[in-house]
């Protein structure tokens, strides 16, 4: 199959921003769509979605930016939008240890419904520098295991970036990355394979086991 | 008497003499027939402000006259009461220790091993709790009898004992089986009814399940401040209706909703709600709901005694599709039905879902073929968002085409949404989709239904099954639907295309089609087919070929890629079903109906071709309680249902003044139809 991008089609891309309660993913959103911070916190319910249209190199995109409830009530709500996804964006407080080791856990509850997909991890609210309990190298380090624990038949790779959603501190960067990663997966990979015309999903019911879809079997369509 | 004997004359009964009459009433001994109980029931609907003009006295006898039946086996007391104090636990020593304060003269001479002994034979014998929760409604009942006549200590005891037996047997909630999903049913009801409270509290992380399933395990009774929950139990009580209590909860609740949508923080609102107080006070400035007057057809009046509360409560539940209704019964009193769900998979399916979903029995009644059935139940606005060419094929009276092609553009949601506020805002409003098993449309009704309660509007709720769900329901003419062609629905007119056939053209298109190019060819191989079938079938599967079109068109790319990662197999849910299930080729999982057979009955034998998928969780009939009606009195008393249901009134209004709002006296009216 070739790998060769089509430039004039507007590629649409999912992304899912995932991470504890409280680490600052709708602002991220917030801050990268609409150029807005709120500092008044107030919980994700469920899922929500913005899209942005961006040029990643020559082509059009269309980001859909899912932000997800962090609350642990939420989740199986929020983790239903995981499907088709592009890529994901994984955040977590660079003032809240235990954010930080929650990380793993969301990429592998994302990974289960979606599949392994390219991501960036986020370390978020640096302009709470004084506060920080994650430093820089650990997380730059997670990712690099991540990176080289890989499947290698299926590379993905996860890039780290430090923001401030208040500040608007690398936010353009982190997402501009992460659409970047998952417009080169998307143009790499073959176009899908339509299933044989033949396939028959009826073959073992009765009266219809000729296995093509024309049988006499009332209607086999 | 009837409601239409003497309105006049009851209008100028004066609060003095209902008040004689209720008293005089109360002192006969008389056996507790229903009939007795419901003399007590009207005598006690005359006296708004019931709850301040009782004794301890009077309260014990209006709990006896309401709690005991003909059957009641009243107790006694065991002669050994002092042998259990040696039983007693550090609990029981220490609620005996309150209780001799509480009861006053009435428990002289009682001595303190004996009163010991009698909180330890009422634990461990008669299964009271007296934990956090309930140890306040005791002490509430115990309160009581501070001012009962001096006289026999033990004969008072036995009393508490009788009362306390009979509140914990009939009212009080123990279980904790289906806790879990009772938090998450609770907040979906809150959202239901609530929107704008609901995500409020969802905002700033309050688990809102917890306090009203709190309030109502404890009947609105705090250890320290047991005073004010005789007022709300009096009403409880009076109304022989414990579904009521939660819903009483979410009134309570609500009429505080100004001040908890004023809170910023978590912690401000955690306090308020950890303290409040149970206690009524009309205050004007919390009167007027003004976030209430939201097009719903009556808005919840404002709670200034236990009967107002009641009041509103019962707004609530005729507000509340008859199935969260069960549901909720079952989840708080495990003994009342059987839930087709075990409690982990009814917690879980409360959890996927943006809204309170409906089931199907729901509009059993609602879209009934009777009449008589239709305008006892709710009326919903469908939102169908199936492909024209199914809406035209069939649909359900006053829904509003929505189309399946909004997909996940903002803008088009923005007009969807508003297109449902505008003609739809104040009523039930129901999502429906095909009802097939495709993740990309579940996901995309779940959107809708969230984007309209972001909007706050009341009385959202989604139907999971889906118009494929109805059609068994249609088909045996159970319910009304707009058909273009009727003699299709009709059950002995189909030997050509049946409607596992039509099933079977379904599952072949939603599996097999992950390009339009795919969906266009299936389609035209459908139409070929239908051709050979004649024309008639050809209709149909042009009507089928439809179903979900618009989302398949749309999502092409995500449907082949998700196929290609082998993500069409059976969910967990799905995984836990049958082995047959779970083997079947089907790339798209079904749902697998629990074998427990459902009471909701579609009248004949499930099609398992038909791919029939039941999501109705009751599976019994509820279990009258002790005291509740007998079943000639219940049916009397629904058949005057319909007259006072709150579909009825006309226009939206809140007032600062209870007294004077006709809206407020049209409730009361209806009210207290419900007792005359």
């Amino acid at each position: 199959m070739s790998s060769n991008p089509t430039p004039a089609k507007k590629q649409l891309l999912k992304i899912i921003i995932l991470g504890d309660s409280g680490v600052g993913k709708t602002s991220l959103m917030h801050q990268f769509v609409s150029k807005k911070f709120d500092s008044r916190y107030k919980a994700t319910i469920g899922a929500d979605f913005l899209t942005k249209e961006l040029t990643v190199g020559d082509q059009v995109v269309s980001l859909q930016i899912w932000d997800t409830a962090g609350q642990e009530r939420f989740q199986s709500l929020g983790s239903a939008f995981y499907r088709g996804a592009d890529a994901c964006v994984l955040v977590y407080d660079v003032t809240v240890q235990e954010s930080f080791a929650h990380v793993g856990s969301w990429m592998e509850e994302f990974s289960i419904q979606a599949g392994r997909r390219d991501s960036v991890l986020i370390g978020n609210k640096t302009d709470l520098e004084d506060r920080r309990q994650v430093p820089t190298r650990t997380a730059q380090m997670w990712c690099d295991k991540q990176n080289a624990e890989g499947d290698k038949n299926d590379k993905t790779e996860m890039k780290y970036f430090e923001t401030s959603a208040r500040e608007n501190t690398g936010v353009e960067e982190a997402f501009m990355a992460v659409a970047a990663a998952a417009l080169a997966r998307k143009a790499s990979q073959p176009a899908p394979v339509p299933p044989p015309s033949t396939v028959n999903l009826n073959q073992n019911q009765p009266g219809n086991a000729g296995g093509s879809n024309n049988t006499n079997s009332g209607c086999s369509c | 008497m009837s409601t239409a004997e003497s309105p006049k004359t009851e209008a100028k009964v004066t609060l003095e003499e209902a008040k004689t009459a209720l008293f005089e009433i109360l002192d006969k001994k008389t056996p507790n027939t229903w009939e007795q109980v419901e003399v007590v029931q009207k005598a006690c609907m005359r006296l708004p402000t019931l709850s301040t003009l009782l004794t301890g006295e009077k309260r014990c006898q209006l709990y006896e006259k309401l709690l005991y039946d003909e059957h009641t086996k009243i107790l006694d007391l065991p002669d050994n009461l002092a042998e259990y104090a040696t039983k007693a636990s550090e609990t029981h020593e220490s609620v005996a220790k309150q209780l001799s304060p509480l009861m006053g003269p009435s428990v002289e001479g009682v001595s303190e091993a004996e009163l010991k002994g009698f909180v330890c034979y009422l634990g461990t014998e008669k299964g009271f709790r007296f934990g956090e929760k309930q140890v306040g409604i005791f002490f509430a009942l115990a309160a009581q009898f501070h001012d009962v006549p001096k006289g026999d200590a033990k004969a008072n005891l036995k009393r508490l004992l009788n009362l306390s037996v009979a509140l914990r047997e009939e009212y009080l909630i123990s279980s904790t089986l289906y806790e879990k999903a009772t938090l998450s049913l609770l907040r979906l009801l809150l959202q239901y009814h609530d929107p704008a409270l609901s995500e409020a509290l969802d905002h700033q992380k309050i688990e809102v399940g917890r306090y009203l399933l709190d309030w109502s395990s404890s009947l609105f009774a705090k250890k320290d401040d047991h005073e004010a929950a005789v007022h709300v139990l009096d009403w409880i009580l009076i109304l022989l209706e414990r579904n009521m209590v939660p819903y009483a909860a979410l009134a309570f609740l609500m009429s505080n909703r100004q001040a908890v949508m004023g809170f910023r923080t978590e912690e401000e609102t955690t306090e308020y709600l950890q303290t409040l107080s149970f206690k009524f006070s009309y205050r004007k400035e919390s009167a007027l709901n003004a976030g209430l007057v939201d097009g719903r057809r009556i808005a919840p009046l404002p709670i200034w005694s236990g009967k107002s509360l009641m009041q509103n409560a019962d707004l609530l539940v005729r507000n509340t599709p008859l199935s969260a209704q069960n549901v909720l019964e079952c989840c708080l009193w495990p003994d009342t039905a059987q839930l087709s769900k075990s409690p982990e998979a009814l917690a879980h399916h409360y959890s996927l879902t943006p809204c309170l979903p409906i089931e199907r029995s729901d509009f059993a009644t609602s879209f009934s073929t009777k009449d008589a059935t239709r305008s006892a139940a709710l009326d919903y606005v469908v939102i169908d968002s199936r492909a024209r060419v199914s809406y035209e094929h069939a649909n359900l009276p006053g829904s509003i085409f929505v189309g399946d092609v909004a997909g996940y553009d903002q803008e088009r949601l923005e007009q969807l949404v508003s297109r449902v506020e505008e003609k739809a805002k104040g009523s039930h409003v129901c999502v429906l989709g095909t009802g097939r098993a495709i993740d990309e449309e579940k996901n995309l009704l779940k959107l809708i239904a969230m984007q309209l309660v972001r909007k706050h509007l009341p009385y959202v709720g989604l139907l999971y099954v889906g118009f494929k769900g109805l059609i068994p329901m249609i088909k045996q003419k159970m319910i009304v639907a707009n058909l273009q062609h009727p003699e299709d629905m009709a059950e002995e007119t189909a030997p050509l295309f049946t409607n596992a056939a039509l099933d079977a053209a379904l599952d072949t298109i939603s599996s097999n089609l992950p390009t339009s190019e795919e969906v266009r060819q299936r389609a035209e191989e459908v139409r070929q087919k239908a051709e050979e079938l004649g024309s008639l079938a050809k209709e149909r599967a042009e009507a089928a070929r439809s179903w979900g079109l618009g989302v398949f068109s749309q999502l092409q790319e995500k449907i082949s890629e998700v196929r290609s990662q082998g993500l069409f197999t059976p969910s967990t849910e799905e995984a836990k079903g049958t082995s047959a299930a779970s083997t079947e080729p089907s790339l798209i999982g079904r749902i697998v109906r629990p074998s427990i057979a459902a009471a909701f009955s579609m009248g004949g034998e499930a099609d398992p071709a038909e791919g029939d998928d039941d999501f109705d969780l009751i599976t019994s009939v509820p279990k009258p309680m002790k005291s509740a009606l007998p079943a000639e009195e219940t049916a009397k008393k629904e058949a005057q249902k319909p007259q006072a249901a709150p579909a009825a009134a006309p226009k939206p209004a809140v007032h600062a003044d209870p007294t004077a709002d006709p809206n407020a006296k049209k409730v009361d009216e209806e009210f207290e139809k419900l007792f005359m």
